[in-house]
């Protein structure tokens, strides 16, 4: 059983296209989704949450058509999904809000589902607050909470969208590690705006643009597209595409490359803002 | 100081609860004070009566809060899962306030109006209940919109669970108001049209997505009361006696089945 099979995949809100006849095919393991703001991330983790329903195209996911409700409802048995809003209803403890999602889950023994609730808790080191009320949990708290209820049921296919934002550098750290983990036996789609996090865990990387798909294979391939093209020099280069001060008083530029500069190794930002830098130019280029 | 210690053979008669009352009574009064025999029982204690004895003190700490109308819903026959569904998000109190507002904004409207005008209020009273909950949870207004739209909870029987804290309200209001209100004292027909509205709509949500299903279910209505206004002259027709009638059999034959459908394959409420 696959677990992400999207052909031709477009959607439009009103006349805007936000997905354009993406294609993907996943299997298990992490898949890291990258791209700028309002490039269609959302959307698309949304489909393959089948929170929203897509226009044109087919969605299959963990082998069963997300179009029809029927077989929808046995996607959302197993599937977990982190949206990027998190809103919490006032009043709840940590512990009430994941067992409200867990009867959400269709998880009617009570006792079954209090003790997964509690092993959930666990896995994002939230036990100790378990009985605490939501409202007085810290940003990264509340994110872990969120990252909790989407582990109810031992999920095969887990949409996170942007779950390691506002964690500390700690906490990231162990976010990636259960992720990893969980992706052994599974699929798990993550977006993100940290070009580190995808070169941290994620063996395959998709870069959306415009709603299209971009770029999509191995990290380290979409970071040697930017070999030769990556820059260090000490003045800024007019003519560079991007540049940018680094921490050690050099100016690290990407494009041609500037008088007196060197070249160095590129990193997977490099590619990425080469990428989306290109992209952007061939689309001004059709306008 | 004890000088006196259980033998093993003892301690294990204990543990396994294989001693008389008088012994057990002698032992448990020793272990009390004795921090060696303690340590020595512990060997013969059966460790998963001791994890499930813990398990279940976390169990009953973490235990959720109950409101006072979730626990009438118990007590009325929902099912403890069901009756969190109907009361737990605290944005079921703005549900609750939605409906009563839309209620008595309806009550309102149809004593200012004159007898034509309130009429065709109570032509869509029917639906107003049901709408008025799935605007209150709809996207942008209940927090947990985008976690509750990946679960495969129905959605409609969430809607319904939710509209449960705004039915009483709702029929006191209608009470009051037909009481009070010389001519309200139709508006409680709309109640078994609606009832049944929701009730087929329950059915249809899982064939036909929830869109469809309200959207179907209120044109069918609508359309009923069109056709009702057009051969009998007055939108009343739509509440006849005939229809009353229907509605009531169509909810009873859906409660049935549902209850029928529940005992067999699992709990449906």
């Amino acid at each position: 059983m696959t677990g992400i099979q999207l052909t031709e995949v477009s959607k439009s809100y009103g006349r805007r296209r936000v997905l354009d006849r993406v294609t993907l095919d996943v299997g298990n393991g992490v898949l890291g989704l990258l791209g700028p703001n309002g490039a269609g991330k959302t959307t698309l983790l949304r489909v393959l949450a089948t929170v929203a329903g897509a226009d044109a195209g087919r969605v299959e996911l963990l082998g069963r058509d997300a179009r029809d409700p029927l077989e929808r409802v046995a996607i959302r048995h197993r599937l977990g999904y982190v949206p990027q809003e998190i809103g919490f209803p006032r009043g709840f403890t940590a512990f009430e809000y994941v067992d409200y999602v867990g009867i959400l889950k269709e998880m009617t023994d009570r006792r079954a589902r209090h003790d997964e609730v509690r092993r959930v808790l666990e896995a994002v080191g939230l036990t100790t607050v378990a009985r605490r009320r939501v409202w007085r949990l810290s940003g990264g708290m509340k994110r872990r909470l969120i990252i909790a209820q989407a582990l109810l049921g031992d999920p095969r296919l887990l949409i996170l969208d942007e779950p390691t934002d506002g964690l500390d550098p700690e906490q990231r750290l162990r976010l990636r590690d259960t992720i990893s983990a969980l992706a052994e036996d599974r699929c798990v789609v993550v977006s993100t705006h940290q070009t580190e996090d995808v070169a941290a865990f994620c063996p395959r990387v998709v870069v959306l643009h415009e709603g299209s798909v971009r770029f999509d294979g191995d990290p380290r391939l979409l970071a040697a597209a930017a070999t030769g093209r990556v820059w260090r020099s000490d003045q800024r280069d007019p003519g560079a595409r991007l540049a940018w001060r680094t921490g050690d008083g050099g100016v690290r530029q990407i494009g041609s490359p500037p008088a007196g500069a060197t070249l160095v190794e590129p990193s997977l930002e490099d590619g990425y803002l080469l990428l989306v830098g290109d992209c952007a130019r061939a689309v001004k280029a059709t306008r | 100081m004890t000088v006196w210690h259980a033998e093993d053979a003892l301690l294990a008669a204990y543990a396994s609860g294989d001693l008389d009352h008088a012994r057990a009574a002698s032992v448990e009064q020793h272990l009390a004070g004795c921090a060696i025999c303690r340590t020595a029982i512990a060997a013969h204690a059966d460790a998963a009566l001791i994890a499930r004895a813990w398990t279940d003190t976390l169990d009953r700490l973490d235990q959720p809060r109950t409101a006072p109308f979730e626990r009438l819903l118990t007590r009325l026959g929902l099912s403890p899962s069901a009756a969190r569904l109907a009361t737990g998000a605290s944005a079921a109190r703005r549900a609750w306030m939605a409906g009563c507002m839309l209620v008595a904004g309806f009550a309102v409207v149809a004593r200012q109006m004159d007898g034509g005008m309130a009429l065709w209020f109570l032509a869509v009273a029917p639906l107003a209940p049901l709408t008025g909950v799935a605007l209150a949870y709809g996207p942008g207004v209940f927090s947990m919109h985008e976690v509750v739209a990946a679960a495969p909870y129905p959605r409609l029987r969430l809607m319904l669970l939710r509209c449960l804290p705004v039915l009483p309200m709702t029929a006191l209001l209608l009470a009051v108001g037909g009481l009070v209100l010389p001519g309200t004292a139709r508006a409680a027909l709309w109640l078994l049209p609606g009832l049944a509205l929701a009730a087929l709509g329950l059915v249809t949500e899982r064939l036909f997505g929830i869109q469809v299903a309200i959207a179907g279910l209120a044109g069918l209505w609508m359309g009923g009361v069109a056709i009702a206004r057009i051969t009998t002259g007055s939108v009343l027709g739509a509440f006849s006696p005939v229809v009353q009638v229907l509605s009531s059999t169509i909810v009873f034959g859906i409660v049935c089945a549902a209850l029928v459908g529940a005992r067999r394959t699992r709990n449906l409420w």
